[in-house]
């Protein structure tokens, strides 16, 4: 009778979610929300993890396809790392030049475009009266061409960043990259040997299913945008638009964004055909950005990105909203997982006090 | 009252001396693996304390995974409508509980709480899941016994509640 009692007592206790409990899980979660702020206003640090984890989720599967043959994560790793480097090696002889040669090309051309701009604005007031008056009454004119060569110039002038960051990410991520792969099970394992008893099982079930719906998300999304950014430089490259590969990587990155991301990427491709050629081939390149997001909403996202971010569509909004406030462009790229990940925690939490209370 | 197929091991082999992961080697849901498998095993395996009084899950909460005890005891009891809690089994060093768990996420039939301090392996069903993918050949060989363990013990349940019912029909019998 005094061993039931006992029973009782302690299933009772550990049934009530006292106040104690919830200054202990504050804590913690303060902790980690300390942590992570720490963590992403250290540049140098949290980019080339960032980097390196979506790396680790779009390899991953690969890893574990080759642990099928008995091939081991470390030699997998080893294995992946040296197709990598040749592929890495064929881009920086191969693929870099022509994309330095554009890039100094666009550099010497942008004055000229820039004029070609104001031309073609002014030729289109002519041809439209209208609009040329509202155009003359929000001095629009004058804020494109600012606009454009304000962007050329911190783009241009931002060049020597790149590269030093790109030298300084072409040291850390292939090295985060091949722990993060190799040890991968083993970091996790560590981690969870951190966790009270108490929350163990509930943090090992959401954390795979972070892992999967993540994992899935990212390397959906990778594999939509880089078809996305292939149909719009061939695309633009059959319409005889100048930098139709640079153009097809920004619409490609862009298109990352859930959203806004295709309406935001059509911009650049647009004013560079103005810029070039007036308003003859406009439509055209309006149709290639069309046929890009019918193809991404018919075809990708549903076979691709079939386990999306599963949020509704306004809180994909507010996160990438959100995001763009913290962190421009990378923000409204990575919240919409985060928001993802934190609805993942929240509807776990919920379901565990839901059973604690029955 | 006969042992409860459910959850008592019936499966239970003379307990020797083992160090922690040696167990799983002895274990009839890995009885089917060769020693190359069985070298992978504790890379699933989570190596768990709990002191005396401890819950190491709950009736009603999403189950996740199984438990083998390396140390100490376990009690497992059953809530009723009533709300009165009934020991089911004390199981020992060796024996396992949960295991369904590693088939669905439905809640646990019963808790499991540690009578003294108690050391458990946990084996999960993510991490189940995932050596299915890397390892068919050994995750099929693991999901085979653990569905002989199931119908073992459906069997023996299905064998009492026939009893059961005999001896209820007999009482219901008129003179």
């Amino acid at each position: 009778m005094q061993e039931t009692t006992n029973v009782m007592a302690e299933l009772n206790q550990s049934r009530t979610f006292g106040w104690k409990n919830w200054l202990k899980v504050g804590g913690v979660l303060i902790t980690i929300l300390l942590v992570l702020l720490l963590f992403f206003s250290i540049e140098a640090l949290y980019l080339p993890v960032l980097i390196s984890l979506i790396i680790v989720y779009l390899v991953d599967p690969l890893i574990s396809y080759l642990e099928r043959f008995h091939i081991s994560r470390t030699v997998g790793t080893l294995i992946l790392f040296i197709i990598a480097g040749w592929l890495l090696l064929w881009f920086i002889i191969y693929l870099l030049p022509v994309i330095q040669r554009q890039v100094n090309e666009l550099q010497q051309d942008i004055p000229r475009y820039i004029s070609s701009l104001q031309v073609n604005l002014n030729k289109l007031n002519e041809s439209y009266p209208m609009l040329a008056k509202t155009m003359e009454d929000f001095d629009i004119t004058s804020r494109i061409t600012e606009g454009v060569r304000s962007i050329a110039l911190r783009l241009f002038s931002g060049s020597a960043l790149i590269i030093q960051y790109f030298i300084t990410l072409l040291i850390l991520v292939p090295l985060f990259t091949f722990f993060m792969l190799k040890d991968k099970r083993e970091i996790k394992r560590s981690l969870f040997r951190l966790v009270p008893n108490r929350y163990f099982e509930m943090s090992l079930n959401l954390s795979s299913k972070i892992d999967a719906q993540i994992g899935d998300y990212i390397r959906g999304k990778i594999v939509e945008s880089t078809i996305i950014g292939v149909v719009i430089a061939v695309g633009l490259y059959l319409l005889k638009i100048k930098y139709a590969i640079l153009l097809g990587v920004v619409g490609g990155l862009l298109n990352l964004i859930p959203y806004l991301g295709p309406v935001i990427g059509a911009i650049p491709g647009l004013l560079f055909a103005f810029m070039q050629k007036g308003t003859d081939p406009l439509l055209g390149v309006l149709a290639v950005y069309i046929v890009a997001q019918l193809l991404d909403n018919i075809v990708l996202i549903p076979t691709i990105v079939a386990r999306s971010a599963d949020l509704h569509p306004i809180l994909v909004l507010v996160a990438v909203i959100v995001g763009s406030y913290f962190m421009g462009i990378l923000g409204m790229i990575i919240f919409v997982p985060i928001v993802s990940i934190l609805k993942m925690i929240v509807t776990e939490v919920y379901i565990g006090l839901q059973s604690l209370k029955h | 009252m006969p042992p409860d197929a459910t959850w008592t091991n019936i499966f239970k082999k003379n307990p020797e001396t083992f160090d922690d992961y040696k167990i799983l080697s002895e274990n009839v849901i890995f009885r089917e693996l060769n020693k190359r498998e069985l070298n992978r095993l504790p890379q699933i395996a989570h190596l768990r304390s709990y002191r005396s009084g401890e819950v190491i899950f709950q009736q009603g909460e999403p189950g996740v995974g199984m438990y083998i005890i390396t140390k100490g005891r376990i009690r497992i009891s059953q809530e009723n409508e009533r709300g009165e809690v009934e020991e089911l089994a004390v199981l020992e060093k060796e024996d396992f509980f949960g295991e369904m768990a590693l088939l669905n996420d439905l809640p646990r039939s019963a808790n499991a709480v540690a009578i003294e301090e108690s050391g458990l392996i946990g084996i999960f069903r993510p991490d189940l899941f995932d050596l299915i993918k890397r390892n068919p050949v050994m995750g099929s060989k693991i999901l085979l016994q653990l569905a002989r363990v199931i119908a073992e013990r459906l069997r023996q349940t299905n064998e009492a509640l026939c009893k059961l019912q005999d001896s209820a029909n007999m009482d219901l019998k008129p003179s």
